[in-house]
């Protein structure tokens, strides 16, 4: 179901997570160090369950991943993402926690309290108020929910660090798509776009085991934060990205 | 037995000490899957040495534990069948007895095993 929300800029979405690390900081621990404990966040200081059970079942729908019960105070995690059973999801498994938290945190101020109309049931209404599949990502509140998710587990300052040990003081990476005009030329591959693309996850792979994401995950983070940039003969592609 | 109940005692347990689901689970080395479906009892209790693991994590009595999974503590058996007539007879006469009475003999059969 697609809810209607307000635009958020990139800054307001990540002061929203930054906001949810500060709360953890102050009446658990804090973290000086990645992996972001994510899936302590929501009964920690959210006062929310986290669930997991087979959601494809229980919903009836093949690609549901998360989803998120406003008036029970629950997000559910399907199964298939336990990261114990399955440990190479664990990437997956915890930006999909970083992305329900972010429905929650961003989102519930939006849907109407069911809570109301549920005095004559026991338990909680079967359509979750928020349902996440692998294929919605178009609509606004599922990409903000993943912009969100994406700040919570790669905070800015932890990031940075963790460069700075890796690569030292030097300045952002820049990789230049024309050096890779000619393999694209020579039809290896599908363009230099996806060339750069490579080596950019070459790199965000050093990166993510320490956070707990995917190397997808932290090469988009990396680029966001203007550390990796695409540049076509010295001239900077991506000028939103720095800041 | 109720599988809900033990779930239920599990959870208020482990919310009351400020623990997350992942981390109660892995303490006690099973999925938060499991952990989770134990919890809302959509799964029957864990097997024994599990639920030992839960009352050590929870710092509960292990054998009340076992009781609420409807369960016995797999020694109690062997101990039984060591001295079957003198122990199912002392059993079903105690089992009469009320809680403070119990107590009162639980501590006198420990002074009667201390060597004095």
């Amino acid at each position: 179901m697609e809810i209607k929300v307000a635009r958020l800029s990139e800054r307001a979405i990540e002061a929203e997570a930054t906001a949810v690390l500060e709360r953890y900081t102050k009446e658990c621990e804090p973290i000086r160090m990645p992996p972001v404990p994510v899936d302590d966040l929501p009964e920690m200081i959210l006062k929310v369950r986290l669930e997991f059970d087979d959601l494809r079942k229980m919903l009836g729908r093949n690609d549901a991943i998360g989803a998120t019960w406003f008036e029970t105070h629950e997000i559910y995690i399907d199964q298939s993402l336990d990261p114990t059973d399955y440990p190479r999801k664990r990437g997956r498994y915890r930006f999909t926690v970083g992305h329900e938290i972010a429905h929650w945190v961003l989102h519930r101020r939006y849907v109407p309290d069911r809570a109301a109309q549920m005095t004559f049931f026991e338990g909680r209404s079967p359509e979750p108020s928020i349902l996440c599949r692998e294929a919605n990502k178009r609509e606004p509140a599922e990409w903000q929910a993943d912009r969100f998710a994406s700040y919570l587990l790669m905070p800015r300052d932890l990031v940075l660090k963790a460069w700075r040990e890796l690569h030292g003081q030097e300045g952002p990476w820049l990789f230049d798509l024309q050096k890779y005009q000619a393999a694209a030329a020579n039809g290896f591959v599908d363009s230099y776009d996806a060339v750069a693309k490579t080596m950019m996850n070459h790199l965000a792979s050093d990166l993510a085991p320490q956070f707990e994401v995917s190397t997808e995950a932290m090469r988009i983070r990396l680029e966001n934060l203007g550390l990796m940039q695409k540049v076509q003969g010295g001239q900077l592609l991506n000028l939103e990205a720095a800041g | 037995m109720d599988p809900k109940k033990f779930g239920a005692r599990i959870r208020a347990l482990r919310e009351g000490q400020q623990i997350s689901l992942r981390k109660f689970a892995d303490k006690v080395g099973i999925s938060p899957t499991y952990l989770s479906k134990i919890e809302r009892g959509e799964f029957p209790p864990p097997g024994e040495e599990t639920v030992k693991r839960f009352a050590e994590a929870l710092d509960q009595d292990p054998d009340e534990l076992l009781a609420l999974a409807g369960k016995v503590s797999s020694d109690l058996p062997v101990i039984i069948r060591q001295r079957p007539r003198e122990l199912a007879s002392f059993l079903r006469t105690a089992s009469a007895l009320s809680p403070s009475e119990m107590a009162k003999l639980t501590r006198y059969v420990e002074k009667m095993k201390r060597p004095t």
